[in-house]
C-alpha cells in the first residue's frame, strides 16, 4: 500500500506554525506560484482528476463542488473554510491549524483564486482559542509576504481572509447553519433545495464551503499532481488521510495513513491494541454520527465506500474505540445526550426525538426500562431518519439505532436484571 | 456614539469591519470581544452590542442564547469546562467531574461562593486523542487527571 | 401549461408554485403547522412531507416547487409513516389539556391527530412546563402547548414588521418570548392567535368566553376604518364573540388589526340604547315604538328646514333611503377622524387607515356635503349612525330639535329630543365603499338587538304616521 507522510511530519514539535518554518519544511507557497503559472482552469481540472473528496464528513468530490459556482455571476463569490470541527472523536483540523496553518492558507488561496472568490472566511469553532490566534498570526504573515491582500503574489488579484469564531454550537458544522452563523444569526440550517450555497450562500452570494483538511490537500495536488494523489488509496477514495483515534486503545492520537487503510491494523498495530489487555467491543469509525461497528465488523478498510458498504461511514474519520468492559447503553446515553444538547430545535423530529431517545436510554440503563422500549427506540430512530432539514436527524438516529440493533441482548439484559450488568 | 467598551473592543471591531458587508455579521466577533472584556453577557451588554452594531436587541438576544459559549450569568475566575462526550467519557471524564464537584462543593453549572470556580460540562472539545480534556477558561488541559485537577484547584485557592 | 401529478391527479401549476398550494387546488389538503400562505417558508415542522418519484428522501410540500411531470404521493406508506411520526413527536411534550384549552375544536394538532396520529401514546415522561405569560393587552401565551412552528415569530417580523418575538435558547429548551417580557408593540397582535395552530397564543378578549363548536360565523366587512377588511363574525344566541379576518388579496390579505378585531363590543354594550327614548324635562323615558312614532312624525312635519347628518358607518342603501325620505333636507357626511376622504391616508405599512369610518367614500359619492358646511339654526337635525361612529357630543345643540337614529350610548344622549335605536353593521346587510372605491356588499350576521329596527322600517312607520296625520 502506497504510503507517504504528507501532513503530520512535524506534529507535536514546537514552533512549526510560522511562515519561515513552512517555507523550509513544506510547500512554502510554491504551490501557489505553480498554480498561478498553470492557470486556474488547469488547477480546477487537476483537483477534479485527483478525485479529492471532502474531508468534512460527506465525502463530496471537491472539484465538482467548485464547478457548481455559477459562471459570470455579478455577485461576489465567497470561500468559507469549515473549521467548526465538532464531531465527537475528531481532532484532525485542529492539528493542521495548530502545526501547519500555512498549508491550509495556501490551499485556501489557490482554491479561492480557482473559484474567483476575493474573500475567505475561516469559521473556526469558538473553543479553539489557541488555534484561532495561530491562524490570525499566520494570516498576518501571509498578508505581509504578499500572498494575501491587494496583489496576491504579484498577480494583481485581490484576496482577503479573516478568522471568524463560532461560539459553541455543533450544528454550525452543517454548512448552511455555518453560513447563518457567519451572518450573525442563530445557527439554524437552511432549507435546500431549492437553493444550495453554490448559488445562494453567504450573504445570498455564491459560496463554496470546504473543510480544513480538504483545502490542505490542494497545495500537494497542485505541487505533485493528480496522479501522485491518486496513488494513495483505492479507486474513488484517494489521498493520504488523517485518522483520529480515541477511546480504549493503548496509543490514541492522530495517525496519517492512506485511504483504505484497514481499521483493525490501525487499532492493533499502530495504536498498540486495546488497553488494559481487554478486548475490542465496538467502534465508531467516523465520529459519533456513524453507526457503530461490532468487533467483527471492524475488519473493514477506512475509506468512504468500504465503510458505506459495511453499513457505516467514514465521516470525519473520528474513530472511537470501546472495550468489552464498557456498557454500551452508557455509550448510547452519552451519544443521545450530545444530540439532545446540540439540536438546533427547528425540526420537530430532531428537537423532540433527541430528548425522547435520551430519556429512554437513561431509564433502560438504570434498569427501569421495558422490553418494548427497544422497539420504540428503533422506531423513533426510523421516524427521525430522513425527515429533517439537515442530516442531524440521521446523525442522531444512525448510531443509536445501530447500538440497539447490534447489542440488543445487552439492552435486554438491563431490562431483565433490572440493573446495569456492568456495575458490580 | 458614546464609547461603552474598552479601547480593545473598538480596535478589534475596526480591524475586522472591512471584511464584512454588513454590521450584523460582526455580531459573533462583537459578542466575543464584549464577553472578553466583561466576563459575561448581561442584558445591558446585549443592548450595548445592539447599539454598537445598530441592530435590534432582539437579534442579539436570540443569538446569545443559541450559542453555549456566551455566558448569560457571571462565571467564576476559573471556569472548568469538562468535556464529557464519548471519547472523554471512555477515558474517565465522569470521575473528574465528580471529583471537582466534591472538591468545590458545588454541582455542574454552579459557581463557588467566592466566585473563583465554575464547573460545567461541555460537549466534545476536539481533543479526543488526549482525552480526558478540560478547558480552563481559554486553555485546553489535555490528558487531564485527578492529580492535575487537585493541583489546579489548590493552586488557585491559595 | 405545466402539470404535476399528485396522488394520480393531474394538476396544472404556474412556475414557482409549491406542491402544498397546488395540491389544495384539487382539495388535497396536505397537513401543515409551520406553513402559512401569508408567511415566509421555513419547512421546519416537517408535517407536510410527501414523496416525489425519483427522490430518495421525502420532501416538504411547502418548500418544494412543482416541476413539469413531477409525480407526488401524499399518501404512500412511507409518507404516512413519516407524518404519523412527526405528529407523535409533537405530542411528546404537548400537555393534552384540550378540555381546558380554548383552541380545542379548531386546533390543527387535534385535527391532524385524528387524521394522521396514532391511537396510543408511547410516551410516559414528564413534559416541558412553563408558566403562562401575558404578552400585552391582546395576547396570552401558554408555552406548554407550543409546537415551535415559529409562525408567530415570522408574523411579527413580516406582518407587524417589528422583530419582537424571538426564539430563545435552542433545541428542546427553545422558548418563544418577547424580549425582556415586553408587551407586544404591534397593532396586529390579535392575529397571533389566528396564525398559532395550537392553543399557545390566544386573545384575552375571547379566552374562556365560548367553546368554538357552539359558534357559527358569517362573512362581513369590518367597519373600523376606510380599508374595508373582509372579516367573519362568530356568534351564538345572537351574541357576537369574536371577529376574524377573511382572506382578500386586494384588501387585507389574511390580516386585520386589533382595533378592528376588538371593535364590536359596542354592539352588546350595556350602555347601548335598545329601545326608543323621548326627552322629558330632566331625563329620558322609554316608549314603545307605536307610542312614539306620531310625535316624532309631527316634529318632522313641522320642521321647515331639516339637516341630516349621516355618520360614515351608514351603508349606501341607508343613504339612499334617507335621501328619498327627506328629499328636501340638506345632507352632510360625518366621520370623526377626517373631514373629507382627501384627508384620509394609510397610518402604517399594512392596512390601518386614518379615516375611522367604513363608508365616507360612499357618502361623498352619494353627494353628501362635508360636515364642516353644516350650519346651526335649522329647525330639525337628524343624525344617523351605526354605532362604530359615535353620536357626536354637542351636535344636537346646532338645531332647535334633534333626533338621533342608530346606535347610541346612554352617555351620549345629551340634547336629543328623540333617540330611535337602529342597527349596527353586524345586524344589517348593505354596501360600503372603501377608500379605493371598491364596493363591498355584506349580509347581517345577527338579528337586531333589543327593540332596534332597520332604518327603512323606522322611516316607513313615520311615513304611515304622516298619512294618518295628513
Amino acid at each position: 500500500m502506497n504510503h507517504e507522510i504528507v501532513f503530520s511530519k512535524y506534529y507535536g514539535e514546537s514552533q512549526t506554525e510560522g511562515l519561515d518554518y513552512y517555507k523550509k519544511h513544506d510547500y512554502g507557497y510554491n504551490a501557489l506560484l505553480k498554480a498561478i503559472e498553470m492557470g486556474f482552469e488547469k488547477v480546477h481540472q487537476e483537483v477534479k482528476d485527483s478525485g479529492l473528496r471532502g474531508r468534512g464528513g460527506a465525502g463530496f468530490p471537491c472539484g465538482m463542488k467548485w464547478g457548481f459556482i455559477p459562471k459570470n455571476t455579478e455577485k461576489p463569490i465567497y470561500l468559507v473554510i469549515n473549521a467548526d470541527e465538532s464531531e465527537p472523536g475528531t481532532f484532525k483540523d485542529r492539528a493542521i491549524m495548530a502545526y501547519q496553518p500555512h498549508l491550509m492558507i495556501e490551499g485556501a488561496i489557490i482554491s479561492a483564486m480557482t473559484i474567483k472568490a476575493h474573500m475567505i472566511y475561516v469559521y473556526i469553532r469558538g473553543e479553539y482559542v489557541k488555534e484561532a490566534k495561530i491562524l490570525d498570526a499566520a494570516i498576518e504573515e501571509a498578508y505581509k509576504a504578499g500572498y494575501l491582500g491587494k496583489n496576491v503574489a504579484g498577480t494583481g488579484y485581490q484576496l482577503d481572509m479573516v478568522v471568524h469564531r463560532g461560539a459553541g454550537a455543533y450544528i454550525c458544522g452543517e454548512e448552511t447553519a455555518l453560513l447563518n452563523s457567519l451572518e450573525g444569526k442563530r445557527g439554524e440550517p437552511r432549507i435546500k433545495p431549492p437553493f444550495f450555497p453554490a448559488a445562494i450562500g453567504l450573504f445570498s452570494c455564491p459560496t463554496v464551503v470546504n473543510n480544513v483538511e480538504t483545502l490542505a490537500c490542494v497545495p500537494m495536488i497542485v505541487s505533485k499532481g493528480a496522479e501522485w494523489f491518486r496513488s494513495f488509496g483505492p479507486e474513488k477514495n484517494h489521498g493520504m488521510k488523517l485518522f483520529c483515534i480515541s477511546g480504549h486503545v493503548n496509543r490514541p492520537g492522530l495517525y496519517e495513513r492512506p485511504m483504505g487503510y484497514p481499521l483493525m491494523k490501525l487499532i492493533e498495530e499502530d495504536c498498540g491494541g486495546i488497553w488494559k489487555g481487554r478486548k475490542l467491543k465496538a467502534a465508531f469509525p467516523g465520529g459519533s454520527s456513524a453507526p457503530v461497528l461490532t468487533a467483527e465488523e471492524c475488519n473493514v478498510n477506512l475509506d468512504f465506500d468500504s465503510l458505506a458498504k459495511a453499513g457505516s461511514m467514514l465521516g470525519s474519520a473520528g474513530i472511537m474505540v470501546i472495550d468489552d468492559a464498557t456498557c454500551i447503553l452508557k455509550v448510547a446515553i452519552r451519544t443521545a445526550h450530545f444530540y439532545q444538547v446540540e439540536s438546533c430545535g427547528q425540526c420537530t423530529p430532531c428537537r423532540e426525538g433527541s430528548m425522547w431517545l435520551k430519556e429512554l436510554h437513561i431509564r433502560l440503563e438504570a434498569g427501569e426500562g421495558k422490553v418494548s422500549d427497544l422497539d420504540l427506540i428503533e422506531d423513533i430512530c426510523n421516524n427521525m431518519d430522513g425527515t429533517t432539514i439537515c442530516a442531524f436527524g440521521e446523525a442522531t438516529a444512525w448510531p443509536l439505532r445501530s447500538m440497539v440493533k447490534k447489542f440488543r441482548s445487552e439492552y435486554e439484559q438491563h431490562v431483565v436484571e433490572k440493573r446495569c450488568p456492568f456495575e458490580g | 456614539m458614546k464609547k461603552v467598551f474598552g479601547e480593545k473592543f473598538y480596535q478589534e471591531m475596526d480591524r475586522i469591519s472591512q471584511f464584512y458587508p454588513n454590521k450584523r455579521a460582526m455580531l459573533l466577533p462583537a459578542l466575543h470581544a464584549a464577553q472578553k472584556e466583561r466576563g459575561w453577557i448581561s442584558d445591558e451588554t446585549m443592548q450595548d452590542v445592539a447599539d454598537f452594531l445598530e441592530i435590534p436587541k432582539t437579534q442579539v438576544k436570540e443569538v446569545v442564547t443559541f450559542y453555549h459559549m456566551f455566558h448569560t450569568k457571571p462565571v467564576g475566575k476559573v471556569n472548568l469546562q469538562f468535556c464529557n462526550n464519548i471519547a472523554c467519557w471512555l477515558r474517565g471524564s465522569e470521575e473528574l467531574i465528580h471529583h471537582a464537584e466534591k472538591k468545590c462543593n458545588i454541582r455542574l453549572g454552579e459557581t463557588t461562593g467566592d466566585g473563583v470556580f465554575t464547573i460545567s460540562e461541555v460537549e466534545c472539545l476536539g481533543s479526543c486523542g488526549t482525552a480526558p480534556v478540560c478547558q480552563v477558561n481559554d486553555d485546553y488541559h489535555e490528558n487531564f487527571s485527578v492529580e492535575a485537577l487537585d493541583k489546579l484547584l489548590e493552586g488557585r485557592q491559595s | 401549461m405545466a402539470k404535476v401529478v399528485i396522488d394520480g391527479v393531474d394538476v396544472e401549476f404556474e412556475a414557482g408554485e409549491k406542491i402544498i398550494d397546488v395540491a389544495s387546488k384539487v382539495n388535497n389538503h396536505i397537513p401543515r403547522y409551520c406553513y402559512h400562505e401569508g408567511l415566509s417558508i421555513v419547512a421546519q415542522c416537517r408535517m407536510c412531507l410527501v414523496e416525489v418519484e425519483g427522490q430518495r428522501k421525502l420532501v416538504t410540500a411547502c418548500s418544494t416547487p412543482c416541476t413539469d411531470g413531477m409525480k407526488v404521493s401524499t399518501k404512500s406508506e412511507k409518507v404516512k409513516k413519516a407524518v404519523s411520526g412527526v405528529q407523535e413527536f409533537l405530542l411528546v411534550n404537548h400537555p393534552l389539556d384540550c378540555p381546558i384549552c380554548d383552541q380545542a375544536g379548531e386546533c390543527s394538532l387535534q385535527e391532524y391527530s385524528y387524521k394522521h396520529g396514532q391511537e396510543d401514546a408511547r410516551t410516559d415522561f414528564f413534559r416541558r412546563t412553563y408558566i403562562d405569560v401575558d404578552m400585552g393587552p391582546s395576547i396570552k401565551k401558554n408555552m406548554n402547548r407550543c409546537i415551535h412552528c415559529t409562525r408567530c415569530i415570522r408574523y411579527c417580523d413580516e406582518v407587524g414588521q417589528i422583530h419582537e418575538m424571538i426564539a430563545q435558547q435552542r433545541g428542546n429548551d427553545t422558548e418563544i418570548v418577547t424580549i425582556d417580557g415586553n408587551p407586544l408593540q404591534t397593532a396586529y397582535a390579535g392575529g397571533l392567535a389566528d396564525v398559532c395552530p395550537v392553543g399557545s397564543l390566544t386573545t384575552k378578549d375571547f379566552r374562556f368566553k365560548k367553546r368554538v363548536w357552539y359558534l357559527r360565523s358569517k362573512d362581513t366587512i369590518c367597519d373600523g376604518c376606510s380599508q374595508g377588511c373582509n372579516i367573519s363574525a362568530s356568534f351564538e344566541s345572537n351574541l357576537i364573540y369574536r371577529l376574524e379576518p377573511r382572506k382578500n388579496m386586494d384588501i387585507n390579505k389574511w390580516w386585520m388589526c386589533d382595533e378592528g378585531r376588538y371593535g364590536f363590543h359596542h354592539v352588546h354594550s350595556p350602555s347601548r340604547v335598545l329601545g326608543p327614548l323621548i326627552k322629558t324635562s330632566d331625563s329620558f323615558e322609554s316608549r314603545l315604538w307605536g307610542d312614539l312614532i306620531p310625535s316624532v312624525s309631527a316634529l318632522v312635519q313641522q320642521a321647515k328646514n331639516i339637516s341630516v347628518v349621516v355618520a360614515a358607518d351608514a351603508t349606501l342603501e341607508e343613504v339612499a333611503i334617507l335621501k328619498t325620505h327627506f328629499s328636501s333636507a340638506n345632507f352632510y357626511s360625518y366621520s370623526p377622524s377626517v373631514e373629507k376622504t382627501s384627508e384620509d391616508k394609510a397610518v402604517d405599512h399594512l392596512i390601518r387607515r386614518k379615516d375611522k369610518s367604513p363608508n365616507l367614500k360612499g357618502l361623498e359619492e352619494s353627494g353628501l356635503r362635508p360636515f364642516s358646511e353644516l350650519k346651526s339654526g335649522s329647525d330639525l337635525l337628524i343624525f344617523f349612525n351605526a354605532g362604530k361612529v359615535r353620536v357626536p357630543y354637542g351636535l344636537a345643540k346646532l338645531a332647535k330639535n334633534a333626533i338621533a337614529i342608530g346606535v347610541a350610548m346612554k352617555e351620549d344622549l345629551n340634547g336629543w329630543n328623540y333617540v330611535l335605536p337602529s342597527l349596527s353593521t353586524y345586524e344589517k346587510s348593505g354596501t360600503f365603499v372603501n377608500h379605493t372605491g371598491m364596493k363591498q356588499k355584506f349580509a347581517a350576521a345577527i338579528a337586531p338587538v333589543g327593540l332596534s329596527r332597520p332604518l327603512n322600517k323606522i322611516l316607513e312607520a313615520l311615513t304611515k304616521s304622516d298619512r294618518k296625520v295628513g
